[in-house]
Formats: C-alpha cells, sequence, structure tokens
C-alpha cells in the first residue's frame, strides 16, 4: 500500500513541476517524462552565468589582493639599510642636493605607497565581499531552480543501515580516541622546559639562583688573576692619593691634593706657564696624570686616539690609534653636545683605559701599545655618551647607559679585567642614557660603586656587580656625578633636586631616613658639586654659584656671576675654588659660611670645558686646541 | 652638555609653575605670553551600551522568529531571509562580538574568578538560546548565528558525510569546548574568539591567517555542509545536548510520515535518521552485551583521559604570560651562562661572543621586549619562576580535567552507538538538526499542505497501520 | 502496543523533567553569574600609559586594518619644545617639517608654532587621529622628554573583542579591561596634574 502511495507521490510531483527525475527505476516513468518548462531553464541559465561571472571576478580580485599581500616589502622601507645608509651619508654631507633628492624621493615614495596599499585592501575587500555575495546568491538561485526530488529506489526487504554505521562508528571513535592520545604526546614531547617541574626542584633552582652570584664571583677569585702579576697588583691607596688618576682626580672629588698651585698666570706673556701643546684631535675629556706621564684622547668621526704627554716639557710621547676589532661602521649620531671623546681615561699606574663616543674601549701600555680592545657596542644616546671611566683596584669600572627610555633596558653596568678586556662581571640597569660618570666609595668598610641616572641612584657591590641599594632621587636628563664626602653622598640634577644620601642602606632607600636632606636652589646641569665635610657648592651652567651646609641643607649664601657659563666642574685647592668658565676665564674664589670672594681671576685664552688636573705645584688643564701645565 | 636646552633655559626657569616643578617632567611647561590655550586631552567614550541591549534584543526576536518559522510556519524562505538578515546586523554591522559562543568562555571565567567583570548582557546572551533550545531545538543555528547563517547560506554543493564519520568528528566540538572552558577559567586565552574563522569575514580584514582559515572554512562549507557547526562550534555542542529534550522539535512531514523516503538524502548536515529495522534476537543479545562492556568501560577511559591529560601540562602552560616570560629568563641565563664560559676560556671580547652565542641559539637579540621590561622592572627573578611554577601545577590540573572530560565525551559516545532506539518514521536527528528546513519542501506531506499537489496526501499514510 | 505508548510515557516525562531541570538550572546559572559580588556594569579595553613600553605591537597585532590604538598627546604635559623628540628622530637629521625628517611614517604628528619668548620658541604637537597607525614611534621619542605623547585605544574604533589580540601580545601585559564610564587610562603624572587642574577650578 505504502508502496502504491509512493509512486503515486513521485508521479504527481514530478508532472507538477516538470522536474527531470534523477534516479527513474520505472517505464511508467520514461513515458510520462515531461520537459521542462522554458522559462525555468532561462533563469537557471541566467543565474549559472552570472555566478560564473561573479566567480569570475571574485577570483580575481582575490588573486589581486594576494599578490598585494605578497608584494609587500617584507622590510619598512624606511627601515632598509641602503635608505638608512644614505640617510646617515647626509648627516655628513648636509649640502650634498643628490642625496637629499634621493632620501626626499624615496620617502616620498614609500609613504605613497602605504596609503595606496591601504586604499588597494580598503576596495578591494569590499568588491571581494560583493563579488562572493553575488556570486553565492547566484549559485544558490541556480542551484534552487535546478532542484530535483531524488527518485530513491524501492526496497523490497529494508536494510539495517544503522548497525552497519553505528558499529563502524565506534570503531571510528576509538580510532579517534587513540589519535588524540597521539596528537597530546607528540605536544608532550614538542614543548619541553627548563623550568623546574616539581616542588624539590623548584626548591634547588631557586637556592642555585641565589648561590649564582656569590660575593666571591668566579670572575675575580686570586685564581683567576692574571700571571703577570707584580704588574697587575693594583695600586695602593698612597699611590691614587699623589696621582691624578681619573676623572675629577681621587675620589673624583675635584679636591687637590697639594695646595702650592699658582693663582695667577698670563698666557700671551707666558707668565707662570711652564709649557703648552696643541692637541691633534679634539675632544671633551679631560687630563689625567700619572707619575710623569699625562693622558688623554680625540677622535673624529673615523679616528679615535690616546695621548701621552711628558709632564716635562709637554712633549707627546706617543699617540695611539684605537683599533677595537668589532668597532661599529657607523659613526656616533647626535653628539654636537659632547664630541667623539667626550669620556675622560682612567689608569692604574700601569695601564690606561679609554672609551669613546661610539662604545670603542681599549687599553694600553705606559709605552703606548694596545694591550686589548672591545667594544661595547654603538651607545643609543640623544648626547653622545660621556661618562668617564673609573677603576676599582684591576677592575675597570664602565657605566653604559643608553637608550631614550627605561624600557628599552639597554643600559648597563660593565666591569672589566683591566688586564685582558673580559668583562668580569655586568649588570643591566633600569635606566634611561645619563652623562655622570661612576665612583667608588668606602663607607664604614663598605665598597660601593656609586651610579646616577634617571631616576636612580645605584649602589653596586664593586665585587661581583650585586645591588646594594638605590633611591629615587633624581629625575630628567644626568649630567652631574655623584660625590662622596664627610660619611654622605651628594647626588641631584637640573629639574629636580640635590640630595644627600647616607649610603649604608639595603634595597629602596628612596623613602627612608637615608634620604638625609634635599635641596632645589642653585641646582646644576652639567657641573660636578665640589663637596667638603662642611659644605657643598654647587655651580649651575648660568646664574649662581650656591653653598649649602653638607649635613643640613641648610642655604647659606649664593654667588652670582656676570655673563659666564660653566661647563668645566669646579675644583678645591686648599681653601680655594678654581672655577673655569667656558671663555676660558678662571675664576679663584676664597669661601667661609658666609660669602664668597673673588681673590684672584686669570684667562686661558681659548674656550674650556674640561675640568683640571693638580698636581705639585701645577694646574694641567685642557683647552679648545691646547694642553696647558701651570705653574711655576 | 644639555645646552640643546639651554637656549631655552633661562627664561623657562622663571616660568616653572611651582606645582608643575614637583611633576617629573624633564622640560618645563611654558606659560605662554599669547594668548594661547592649552589644548584639551582628545578622549574617547566607550559606545553607548545600549547597543548591546539592542543585540539582544535582536538575538531574542531573531529566535523567536526563527522558531516561529521553523516550527509554525515551516518556512524555509523565512528562515533563509532571517540567515541573511543575521548575517547583516550581527555579523557585518556588529563585527561579530558579542556572540553566545565566546559567552562560553566569559561565563566559565566568571565561574573560577569572582572579580572578573562579566556584562549583564553576556550572560543573557549565553542563556537565552539555551533556554530556546530547551523548548524549540536548536533554531539559534538555523537562522539566528551569524557564524551558522554564512555556512548555510554557502552550503550549495553538499556531499553526504558517512554518519560513521560524521559522529566521529562531531566528538571534536566537545573537545574545543572543553580545551575552551579550561584555558577561559585561567583568564589568559579565550581560544574560541582567537581562532574565530568569520569574525575577520565580519570586519572585512584581519590577520592574513585568518582570513585564509576563514577562506578555507568557507570552501569547505561550499561540499561539506557547517563544517564548522558541527565539528568545532563548542556552543553547537551544548545546544545540541539541550536540543535531545527540547519539548518542541522541527518535524520532517507536516503530519504523519509516509515513509516515502523523498527526504533520505535532503539535509546536507546529515541529521535525517531513517525508520529502525527490528534485529534478531541473538543480534540483540550481542547488542546488549557489547552496551554492558561499555558501560563498564566508562570510567576506564575518564581515568585514562585523566592519566594522558596530565601530559598537557607543558604544552598548555605556553598559553601562559607568566610561564612564556619565566621561559625566556630562563633561556636567555642558559645563554650568558654560555657566553660567560666562553668569554673565560677564549678571552675573546664580551660583544663578540655573544654574536656567536646568539647565532647558535637562533636568537636576533639578547632581549624580547617582555624580558626586556622584567629586568627593568627589577622585581626579583625568584618570584617569578615560583609564581610560574604555581601557574604549571595549575596547568597541569586543568589538563587532566580536559582529559577526564574527553574521555568521558567519548565513552559516553560509544554507549549512544551501542544504544538502538526504535523508530518507525522518518525523524530528524535532535543532535545533529539545525532546524534549517531544507527537508520540508522533499516531503509530499509538505507539497499538500501547501496546496501545491491534490489529494490529502496525509491521509494515506494510515494505510499503514 | 500497551507497553510501547508505556515507554514513550516514560521517556516523554523523563525529557520533561530534565527539561524542567535544565531550565531551572539555566535561569539559576544566569542570576548566580549576574549577581556576583564585584560585578561591573560594562567595560572596555584600554592601555595603561605607565606600563606601555611603546613596542608597536599597537600597530601590528589589531584585528583592525588600522589600529584601534593610537597616539594621544596630553597637552598639560607637553614642553612645547622647538626640537621635539616625538616628532624629529634622534638622529640629528634635518630640523624642517619635511616628511622625510619626521619621525612619524604618516605625518599624523601635527606641528604648529605658538609663540617666541626671548628667542625660545614654542611649537603646539598634535595628532591627527586619522592619520595616525598606532606605530607608537612618537610615544617612544617622547619618554626621552616629557612623555607627554602616549597610546590609547579609541573607542570610537575598537570594537570591543571578547579577547583582545593586541592584549595577548602585549610584552608588559598593559592591556586591560577599564569600567566604560571611565574608559581612558592617563599617566600617574597627568592624573596628578588633572587632579590639581580640577582643584584649582573647584
Amino acid at each position: 500500500m505504502g508502496a502504491v502511495s509512493l509512486r503515486e507521490t513521485q508521479l504527481h510531483l514530478a508532472r507538477r513541476d516538470g522536474y527531470k527525475t534523477t534516479r527513474c527505476d520505472t517505464m511508467s516513468m520514461q513515458s510520462d517524462n515531461v520537459q521542462p518548462p522554458d522559462n525555468t531553464s532561462h533563469w537557471h541559465r541566467a543565474a549559472v552565468r552570472s555566478a560564473f561571472v561573479a566567480g569570475l571576478f571574485s577570483a580575481v580580485v582575490c588573486a589581486l589582493l594576494v599578490y598585494e599581500y605578497c608584494l609587500r616589502p617584507a622590510e619598512d622601507p624606511l627601515e632598509t639599510a641602503d635608505y638608512m645608509a644614505m640617510k646617515s651619508l647626509l648627516l655628513h654631507q648636509r649640502d650634498n642636493e643628490e642625496i637629499r633628492g634621493s632620501v626626499t624621493r624615496i620617502d616620498l615614495r614609500a609613504r605613497n605607497e602605504y596609503f595606496r596599499h591601504r586604499k588597494f585592501v580598503a576596495i578591494g575587500a569590499l568588491l571581494l565581499a560583493g563579488g562572493l555575495a553575488v556570486c553565492v546568491i547566484a549559485v544558490r538561485s541556480a542551484a534552487t531552480l535546478q532542484r530535483r526530488l531524488p527518485m530513491p529506489e524501492l526496497q523490497a526487504t529494508p536494510v539495517d543501515l544503522e548497525t552497519q554505521w553505528t558499529g563502524v562508528g565506534r570503531w571510528s571513535v576509538a580510532v579517534l580516541a587513540g589519535l588524540l592520545i597521539v596528537v597530546t604526546a607528540v605536544a608532550w614531547c614538542a614543548f619541553k622546559t627548563d623550568l623546574p617541574q616539581d616542588s624539590k626542584d623548584l626548591a634547588a633552582f631557586l637556592e642555585s639562583l641565589s648561590a649564582g652570584t656569590p660575593d666571591d664571583a668566579p670572575g675575580v677569585t686570586p685564581d683567576d688573576t692574571p700571571d703577570d702579576a707584580p704588574d697587575a697588583a693594583p695600586p695602593s691607596a698612597e699611590e691614587i692619593a699623589k696621582n691624578w688618576h681619573r676623572f675629577r682626580g681621587p675620589g673624583g672629588r675635584g679636591v687637590s691634593a697639594y695646595t702650592n698651585v699658582p693663582d695667577s698666570w698670563n698666557v700671551a706673556t707666558g707668565e707662570n706657564i711652564l709649557w703648552k701643546t696643541p692637541v691633534p684631535m679634539p675632544g671633551m675629556n679631560s687630563p689625567v696624570v700619572w707619575g710623569n706621564r699625562i693622558f688623554l684622547t680625540g677622535a673624529d668621526e673615523n679616528q679615535r686616539k690616546v695621548y701621552c704627554f711628558d709632564v716635562d716639557g709637554g712633549k707627546i710621547l706617543w699617540e695611539t690609534e684605537v683599533a677595537a676589532p668589532d668597532s661599529p661602521a657607523e659613526p656616533p649620531g647626535s653628539i654636537d653636545f659632547t664630541g667623539y671623546a667626550a669620556p675622560t681615561v682612567t689608569t692604574d699606574g700601569r695601564r690606561v683605559f679609554a672609551m669613546f663616543a661610539n662604545g670603542d674601549l681599549a687599553g694600553f701600555d705606559y709605552q703606548g701599545k694596545q694591550v686589548w680592545a672591545r667594544s661595547l657596542g654603538l651607545p643609543v644616546n640623544c648626547y653622545g655618551h660621556a661618562a668617564s671611566l673609573a677603576m676599582y683596584g684591576g677592575l675597570l669600572l664602565v657605566q653604559f647607559d643608553q637608550g631614550a627610555s627605561a624600557k628599552k633596558a639597554l643600559s648597563k653596568f660593565y666591569a672589566i679585567d683591566g688586564a685582558t678586556g673580559e668583562t668580569r662581571w655586568e649588570v643591566a640597569r633600569p635606566v634611561p642614557n645619563s652623562w655622570t660618570s661612576p665612583i667608588v666609595i668606602n663607607h664604614e668598610d663598605r665598597e660601593q660603586i656609586i651610579t646616577c641616572c634617571d631616576p636612580w641612584v645605584i649602589s653596586y657591590n664593586p665585587k661581583n656587580g650585586k645591588e646594594l641599594w638605590r633611591a629615587d632621587a633624581l629625575g630628567g636628563e644626568c649630567g652631574p656625578s655623584p660625590v662622596y664626602a664627610g660619611g654622605l653622598l651628594h647626588v641631584g640634577n637640573e629639574y629636580c633636586r640635590w640630595t644627600a644620601i647616607r649610603p649604608d642602606g639595603e634595597g629602596d632607600v628612596s623613602e627612608t631616613d637615608k634620604i638625609v636632606w634635599s635641596a632645589d636652589d642653585g641646582l646644576p646641569d652639567t657641573c660636578c658639586p665640589v663637596v667638603t665635610e662642611e659644605l657643598v657648592f654647587l655651580l649651575p651652567a648660568t646664574s649662581y654659584l650656591t653653598c649649602y651646609d653638607a649635613k643640613t641643607g641648610e642655604n647659606l649664601w649664593e654667588f652670582e656671576f656676570e655673563e659666564d657659563v660653566f661647563t668645566s666642574s669646579p675644583s678645591l685647592v686648599g681653601n680655594r675654588l678654581y672655577l673655569f668658565a667656558d671663555e676660558g676665564k678662571v675664576f679663584i674664589m676664597e669661601f667661609d659660611r658666609t660669602e664668597a670672594r673673588e681673590v684672584a681671576r686669570a684667562d686661558l685664552g681659548e674656550e674650556c670645558a674640561t675640568s683640571p688636573a693638580f698636581q705639585d705645584g701645577r694646574i694641567y688643564i685642557r683647552g679648545e686646541k691646547h694642553l696647558f701645565c701651570i705653574g711655576k | 652638555m644639555i645646552r640643546l636646552l639651554r637656549t631655552m633655559l633661562p627664561l623657562m626657569l622663571l616660568l616653572i609653575a611651582a606645582d608643575v616643578a614637583t611633576a617629573q617632567t624633564v622640560i618645563p611647561i611654558p606659560r605662554f605670553i599669547t594668548d594661547y590655550e592649552i589644548l584639551d586631552v582628545q578622549l574617547t567614550q566607550a559606545r553607548d551600551g545600549r547597543w548591546e541591549y539592542l543585540d539582544l534584543a535582536a538575538v531574542f526576536v531573531g529566535l523567536v522568529l526563527a522558531s516561529y518559522f521553523a516550527l509554525v510556519r515551516r518556512s524555509r524562505r523565512g528562515l533563509f531571509l532571517l540567515s541573511i538578515a543575521s548575517i547583516a546586523w550581527l555579523g557585518f554591522w556588529r563585527e561579530g562580538c558579542v556572540c553566545p559562543i565566546g559567552a562560553i568562555q566569559n561565563v566559565a571565567l566568571v565561574m573560577s574568578d569572582s572579580s572578573y567583570a562579566i556584562p549583564t548582557v553576556v550572560v543573557a546572551m549565553f542563556v537565552l538560546p539555551l533556554v530556546f533550545t530547551l523548548f524549540f531545538g536548536r533554531t539559534f543555528c538555523a537562522a539566528v548565528c551569524p557564524l551558522g547563517a554564512v555556512q548555510e547560506v554557502v552550503a550549495v554543493r553538499p556531499v553526504k558525510v558517512p554518519a560513521w564519520l560524521d559522529q566521529t568528528l562531531g566528538l571534536l566540538a566537545y573537545v574545543y569546548l572543553g580545551l575552551a572552558v579550561v584555558m577561559a577559567t585561567t583568564g589568559e586565552s579565550f581560544l574560541i574568539c582567537r581562532y574565530d574563522p568569520f569574525v575577520a569575514l565580519f570586519r572585512l580584514g584581519g590577520s592574513f591567517n585568518m582570513l585564509v582559515f576563514g577562506g578555507c572554512f568557507l570552501v569547505v562549507g561550499v561540499f561539506v555542509g557547517r563544517p564548522y557547526c558541527r565539528y568545532l562550534c563548542p556552543y553547537g555542542a551544548i545546544l545540541g545536548l539541550l536540543s535531545k529534550v527540547s519539548k518542541w522539535h522541527v518535524k520532517i512531514p507536516p503530519e504523519e510520515c509516509i515513509q516515502c523516503r523523498l527526504c533520505e538524502d535532503a539535509c546536507p548536515y546529515g541529521a535525517i535518521r531513517e525508520p529502525t529495522v527490528d534485529q534478531t534476537a541473538t543480534r540483540r543479545r550481542h547488542g546488549r552485551r557489547r552496551l554492558a562492556a561499555l558501560i563498564v568501560l566508562l570510567p576506564v577511559l575518564v581515568g585514562v583521559g585523566v592519566g594522558v591529560g596530565g601530559l598537557l601540562k607543558v604544552p598548555l602552560s605556553r598559553f601562559d604570560f607568566t610561564v612564556r616570560l619565566a621561559e625566556r629568563m630562563r633561556f636567555e641565563g642558559r645563554m650568558e651562562e654560555e657566553v660567560q664560559r666562553r668569554v673565560q676560556s677564549t678571552g675573546l671580547s664580551g660583544s663578540k661572543i655573544w654574536g656567536e652565542v646568539l647565532d647558535e641559539y637562533g636568537q636576533e637579540e639578547r632581549t624580547t621586549d617582555a624580558s626586556a621590561d622584567f629586568r627593568v622592572s627589577g622585581q626579583p627573578i625568584e618570584e617569578l619562576y615560583r609564581h610560574a611554577y604555581d601557574r604549571t601545577m595549575h596547568y597541569g590540573t586543568l589538563g587532566r580535567w580536559l582529559g577526564g572530560w574527553v574521555g568521558l565525551v567519548i565513552g559516553v559516545k560509544l554507549i549512544y552507538l551501542a544504544v538502538r532506539r526504535r523508530r518507525r518514521d522518518y525523524q530528524p536527528d535532535r543532535t545533529g538538526c539545525v532546524a534549517c528546513g531544507r527537508c520540508f519542501w522533499y516531503c509530499p506531506g509538505e507539497h499538500a499542505r501547501q496546496g501545491w499537489i491534490a489529494g490529502p496526501i496525509a491521509g494515506q499514510g494510515d494505510s499503514r497501520l | 502496543m500497551a507497553s510501547e505508548d508505556n515507554k514513550i510515557d516514560r521517556r516523554k516525562l523523563l525529557a520533561d523533567g530534565v527539561r524542567v531541570v535544565g531550565a531551572m538550572g539555566l535561569v539559576g546559572l544566569g542570576g548566580f553569574v549576574a549577581g556576583r559580588e564585584g560585578r561591573e556594569n560594562d567595560s572596555v579595553w584600554q592601555i595603561d600609559p605607565d606600563l606601555c613600553m611603546a613596542c608597536g605591537n599597537c600597530e601590528t597585532h589589531c584585528v583592525l586594518d588600522v589600529s584601534a590604538a593610537k597616539a594621544v598627546q596630553f597637552p598639560l604635559m607637553c614642553g612645547y619644545c622647538d626640537i621635539c623628540t616625538g616628532y624629529f628622530p634622534t638622529k640629528d637629521y634635518e630640523r624642517n617639517t619635511g616628511a622625510e625628517n619626521q619621525l612619524c611614517p604618516t605625518g599624523a604628528v601635527i606641528c604648529r608654532f605658538i609663540e617666541e619668548q626671548s628667542g625660545t620658541r614654542f611649537f603646539e604637537y598634535t595628532i591627527k587621529e586619522e592619520l595616525c597607525i598606532g606605530c607608537a614611534k612618537c610615544v617612544e621619542g617622547c619618554a626621552l622628554m616629557n612623555g607627554s605623547l602616549y597610546m590609547q585605544i579609541r573607542h570610537d574604533r575598537c570594537v570591543d573583542c571578547n579577547e583582545c589580540s593586541i592584549a595577548v601580545a602585549c610584552p608588559t601585559q598593559a592591556i586591560r579591561r577599564v569600567p566604560a564610564d571611565s574608559p581612558n587610562l592617563f599617566k600617574k603624572e597627568a592624573q596628578e596634574l588633572l587632579d590639581l587642574e580640577g582643584a584649582n577650578d573647584a
């Protein structure tokens, strides 16, 4: 019965809609076959055609988009090596119109290209979406217009399909389960971790981590010191006190050990000028003196040289060009304010060490032979690298702050073996670029390296670089180096404040009583302060010399200069301050707790931006062009 | 050296307002002498939240209409037009967010982390289709979900996927559901949203990979009906389960089935079940024994799943920011040790050795942005490692939960495939049926109901009795 | 026949029971979730500028063709410098407004002369938002000085994905959800200035 009604239904439907039957199994269907009405096939054909056209259109658009995507240069055209090279070439040949023209052209092309690409993709996406929509609609209409009813065969006996497919299904589910296990196992094998995976491992690992930087780090154990021991023994405290071994002398304090230096001279007449020697290459570093030798450096964008002068007569004993094997090919940019050789050299009495604005660092023996040279990499510094070097025993200390923002994490502090140039330890510093120089102090039998940068004053253990304490005391661009005197550390910079810190803290001491006092007036931008047990003298570039009580921070007096600008840091000789102004004028002042008096005035006759070195009866000062020896 | 600024200094020193000086700005803010007025900060306000209520209303209306079209009017055309509307509104206009599929994760997260803020709209968006499904079947999938609608529209030439394969691949949706829920509870990753294949299409842009991924789904969707809905969609998996007990459900014939078999191949989603044939007594006995064995097997499978899932600890932990950072720091530590070692043995300069070591380790730089930031932050590395360890252990637990869930799903599916239900008529498989209404047209009963063919065909159905 | 009907009835009863339990469960779940403590009404994605390191991922990782994250100027913090480090590259190229001398790849930072005070010239810097692509180059440059330029997600563009793909790629986890009624974040310092201004106005 069912079969009859089925057949009837099928024929009925076929006749009504005129559809071709698909699986025709009876003769009667053949005879009853009716041609489909014309208008349906007409519409169907139209739908197929428009689907085809829309599909083709979409495919073309899609292909164009993919082509555009593939064509896109892998590298930002404004960051390609060629373009960068051309731009830095323009830096040095500012008048070269040809380079300027091609820089402008490439730049314009890249920018236009960017906007063209964006427009292309936006329009392409819309066209593609539209094309696909039309295509889908057309295809669907075509499919609907051509829709046919199936003509299932009649089954004499029903087939038990379900038993069949569920059986296969169970097995395939099992296979899937197996596959999932395999995938899991593969993932397990593929992702291995280096981190501890059970609590015991974790404890051991954390243990090893804190033990990894013991106070006697492997780098400085006696076993590792070089064999040439007699030569490599670091200079004694007495030797250091007698000489002028670094920027601003012993401790970086700018305090002369000798009071018998002249307070008047005349460059024009030669009065009290023992000698005056031209320095072949420019540099803003200051002279360093050890025994009978004076060291300083000079550099331009291609060449870096270390000079050794004889204290008697001022003859250049030797000059050696620095040849670091991994020196960057490119000169540093943005050095207008500091030059290519701002860092002052340092010496341990056996070797002299020099650093330059391009990150090259080298050690020389006293005969002028380069012992080692390496590059710390081109510093990212908006005014040029300027931090001077410091020594701790046989270790050369390099404060290598760089980067516009601390977030770039480029800044480092290196302790380098003076004999070999190998890094003994290094620590990352959470600071941007700075222009201060590190000092080594010994406060209550704790030796510390003090570094200054925005915003942290950070103290390190010189043996292993472990941070001892830090204080949030600075802000912005830091020029003045820290000074330690009378048990207090004096730090500060312009636009922030001046702070005295007791350097016996641990951790972050910013909000603790280790901050003894702070003050806001007369903040220097470049010049380092002079600090005695009682007084602090601050010298901003312009305006006033300001004096504070070193223990309390009480503002004692201010001394106003007329128009003079100072870059050179002040120095203390006995009870007198020696101030070298940029134009070459030298002010010699006496002071007490109530006022300062100008007692003498001299002139160098040329511009001066460096700090003097004081020895027995002599002042060594580098002018813009000459090295002067002032003495009787 | 800061003479760059010095040109402006003398005047500016006077200009620094006392209050501003306390701030950490490097350059003081000038006080202007002309009548220049300092601009306001350009802020943007969040989009009007009422849009979302409108979306919710749209989904509600859509669900009502879809249920009406599918169950009462039995109008395929209505459903189709509703699909188009859904693609236009929820898809292209609202760019595919908020959607109930993604809301699974928000709900999962709020269950595990009470501090997580979940908007009411998202909860309502999640619950509404579930409630509708309990009463009307998967009418949400039929025409309201824009993802389903897109696939519905492109399914032009669907081929029949064998039922056994269809059932097996359908399990993947449950696996994906488990994975997505487990990962969502960590608050780190919303995988469903991250790998939504069609959202890039709705936004007419996105990452190249996601566009290709979505494009592939569309192309496959022309030949395999609704591949995402059937084999991946985690929400579809939940709806399928609820649909089993729905009060009403779409029917193929409007009245009685006459067993004409015309609809046999009508469903592009393999959701039409044919009448069953009675089995022989032996087979039935076999079947019963198999069923008993599989029920016993279920807990075993769950156990195996828990065991195997434990292996996922490390792979899953890679989704975690802290763990990735700790891994990176450890890796950088290894590089540093290597450099130290070589510097001491060769005496070459550190920077040169770094170059070599970076090359050997396949790295371009010593640090990544994240590790550089961590180093600057000054946070103790011990804390990082400890935290990463805790997180990793947590992922181990999650992995075991996931494994157990997958074991359960597989076991239940095996049991499902071993249970025999008796059917006299052609019926939609309630789990798989998305109520799209394609089968209506194939049913002679429907043609009679619409008055396209003469005669009360429905009455003939009685002849079977 | 009778047993068959019973079976169907039983199944129906079971389904009814499950349905009722399910519906109640769902409503209960909804109520429970919606009623949880600490629930904010609505939230949107935003960048915390104090955490942002201007890495440039915002430009490349947003789902939008042109990122929803853009640079914003905070004029109260700006130094109005004549040589703006967010406008010019740090390298000492020529200091003029030629596009090739600008840091911004799309020329979206607009520099306008304001006034001159005893030889010091002040300029106003604004972001032309339709050109900004969120590369954060100017933000990185400005961080050198006052840091008045910072990254923000612009809510008129953000499609508010459930999972923000920039947040996934952010190396400092600087992107988080904030309440929709205060959808902008300021630097700590900027917030202080704003508070101060508000106090002054009051």
